[in-house]
């Protein structure tokens, strides 16, 4: 049994469904409404939730004070929070053709911290995935001590993979010698495959969100006009 | 000319007919709810869920020799609706394995829309437990910014980085993370994501001088290729893949589920079967597209030969 309030909730969203899904057959008036209630709604909760969680409690009730209890005293160095806030509204400058400089600054920071941390952040995730491709051709069972031939073909595979998608990425000479043209093509189709299986991927996370739907629409919505109906028109 | 358009009618069949065979397809398993399969048991989800094991015991070690033991699971939930079909199961799943091996947890999220799931997700399994609480077994973190930077800092000192709950509870406050200083006292972290770029920041970021803790991800099926090289390089512990993951680590709870433990949702195996239908489906429409294809091809070369 749905709540009252749930109940609009659920018919206004199995509404917006249907509107979204009628792109299916053709682009139409009233896909396109919903489609612009959906962006402005996005657009709107983001702004809401960043008030909500950040700007309100971490920066305005710390800044000045607004979070302390009747015995606590209010501690001045909290208004230094205003001098990162003052720097980063400087952004706004770039709407200015005079002042436009001030918001480079303030871009210039940003992309200096990014690179900062982007420079540590490829160090962390990448060197690891260099070093896992150095794999042996010749793999033992970590248990018996035998040949794993099982390990042997999948890191053969790796190893001949990886070579040829690396040589069909080598634009610094003209792929002319047999063996540079063959591992080239190899790389190709080897990628091909990849992207088959990139496709696959995305058909599966499509469905997966049309059978979510589907549930949606068949079990909630479909219960929710039920419990509207005998709400308005009684049992 | 025109008999090489009749025999392409294969090439020709209108999109609406395939959307509409796809809906009938998909609409199999809500139709005949007992017609479900059961899920691949992944061995990238069986990592995770392995090592969810592995802390319950940890702990079960250290109480019983009267070592403490204060570590915590922080799970990251960066999705919005858009995913939720892939997402919110293998949350939800995630979650019920720590309510039933009572592991402390933290929930967070770095995106907006994912604040409602932090919430709603912990709260609605607690209420199947009887004795799960908030603040003692979990907390919730809800919605923070920072991404990076806060991850960075979380890493070096989680109670600077968090400060207070979504109830407003100041870190040092909550129960369920007394001991919790850094990342060395996270024993998993899990990122539940569709985002690209987002489980990538925990393995760059989330480490303290002493410990790097051991990351799971939770992907979109769009994302699998790309989480597998993580896992390949085992920069990360495990991985749920899609609904798949999310109903094979359901198959695995139920394994292990005792007679009083509230059951799993069936919502991921029946997902997942829909969409085992809908595969097959679809290889027959691309391989009838190819005959289509080749019988056009060859009627070509007859028309041209003739």
């Amino acid at each position: 049994m749905m709540t009252n309030w749930a109940i609009p909730g659920v018919l206004v969203g199995g509404i917006c469904v249907l509107a979204i899904y009628s792109f299916l057959y053709r682009e139409n008036p009233f896909y396109r409404f919903f489609e612009h209630v959906f962006i402005g709604i996005s657009a709107g909760y983001s702004i809401v939730m960043g008030v909500q969680y950040f700007v309100w409690p971490d920066f305005l009730k710390k800044t000045f004070g607004l979070n302390l209890l009747p015995w606590e005293t209010y501690n001045p160095w909290e208004l230094l929070m205003l001098v990162p806030f003052i720097y980063g509204m400087g952004i706004l400058f770039m709407l200015s053709r005079k002042h436009g400089w001030i918001a480079r600054l303030v871009i210039g920071a940003g992309l200096g911290f990014s690179a900062g941390m982007a420079f540590k952040g490829f160090f962390a995730q990448f060197l690891p995935l260099v070093v896992d491709s150095c794999r042996p051709l010749v793999a033992y069972h970590p248990e018996t001590g035998a040949l794993d031939l099982g390990s042997m073909g999948e890191h053969l595979l790796f190893v001949v993979t990886l070579v040829c998608v690396m040589t069909y990425f080598f634009f610094s000479f003209e792929h002319n010698k047999p063996v540079i043209k063959q591992a080239s093509v190899a790389g190709r189709y080897l990628m091909m495959v990849t992207f088959g299986a990139f496709f696959g991927a995305t058909v599966m996370a499509r469905m997966a969100l049309l059978i979510d739907r589907l549930q949606f629409l068949s079990e909630d919505w479909v219960r929710g006009i039920g419990e509207f109906w005998t709400l308005v028109f009684g049992g | 000319m025109a008999k090489a358009d009749r025999s392409s009618w294969l090439l020709r069949i209108d999109r609406r007919f395939v959307y509409l065979f796809v809906l009938l397809a998909l609409m199999i398993p809500f139709l005949f709810p007992g017609l479900t399969t059961k899920p691949a048991p992944l061995p990238s989800a069986k990592k995770l869920f392995d090592k969810v094991e592995r802390i319950a015991r940890e702990r079960d070690e250290a109480v019983a020799e009267g070592r403490p033991y204060n570590k915590v699971v922080l799970l990251s939930f960066d999705f919005g609706p858009q995913t939720r079909a892939e997402l919110y199961p293998m949350a939800e799943a995630m979650i019920r394995h720590l309510m039933m091996r009572k592991i402390k947890f933290a929930v967070m999220t770095h995106v907006p829309d994912g604040a409602g799931y932090c919430e709603d997700i912990p709260n609605q399994l607690a209420r199947e437990f009887d004795d799960i609480d908030y603040g003692r077994d979990y907390v919730n973190f809800g919605y923070k910014v920072g991404r990076t930077f806060l991850i960075k800092q979380m890493g070096e000192d989680m109670a600077g980085a968090l400060k207070t709950d979504v109830k407003g509870t100041p870190y040092k406050d909550i129960k369920c993370l007394k001991g919790v200083q850094d990342a060395g006292d996270v024993a998993l972290m899990t990122e539940i994501t569709g985002l690209v770029g987002f489980a990538e920041m925990w393995i760059q970021f989330f480490a303290s001088a002493r410990a790097r803790p051991d990351i799971g991800h939770g992907c979109t099926s769009v994302s699998i290729p790309d989480a597998f090289d993580m896992l390949e390089s085992k920069l990360i512990i495990g991985l749920l893949e899609g609904i798949a993951g999310a109903a094979a680590y359901n198959e695995f709870i139920e394994e292990i589920r005792s007679e009083d433990q509230p059951p799993t949702s069936p919502k991921a195996r029946v997902h997942m079967t829909g969409q085992t239908v809908a595969h097959l489906l679809l290889v027959l429409f691309v391989l009838l597209g190819n005959v289509g294809v080749i019988m056009s091809a060859l009627r070509r070369r007859k028309v041209a030969g003739s």
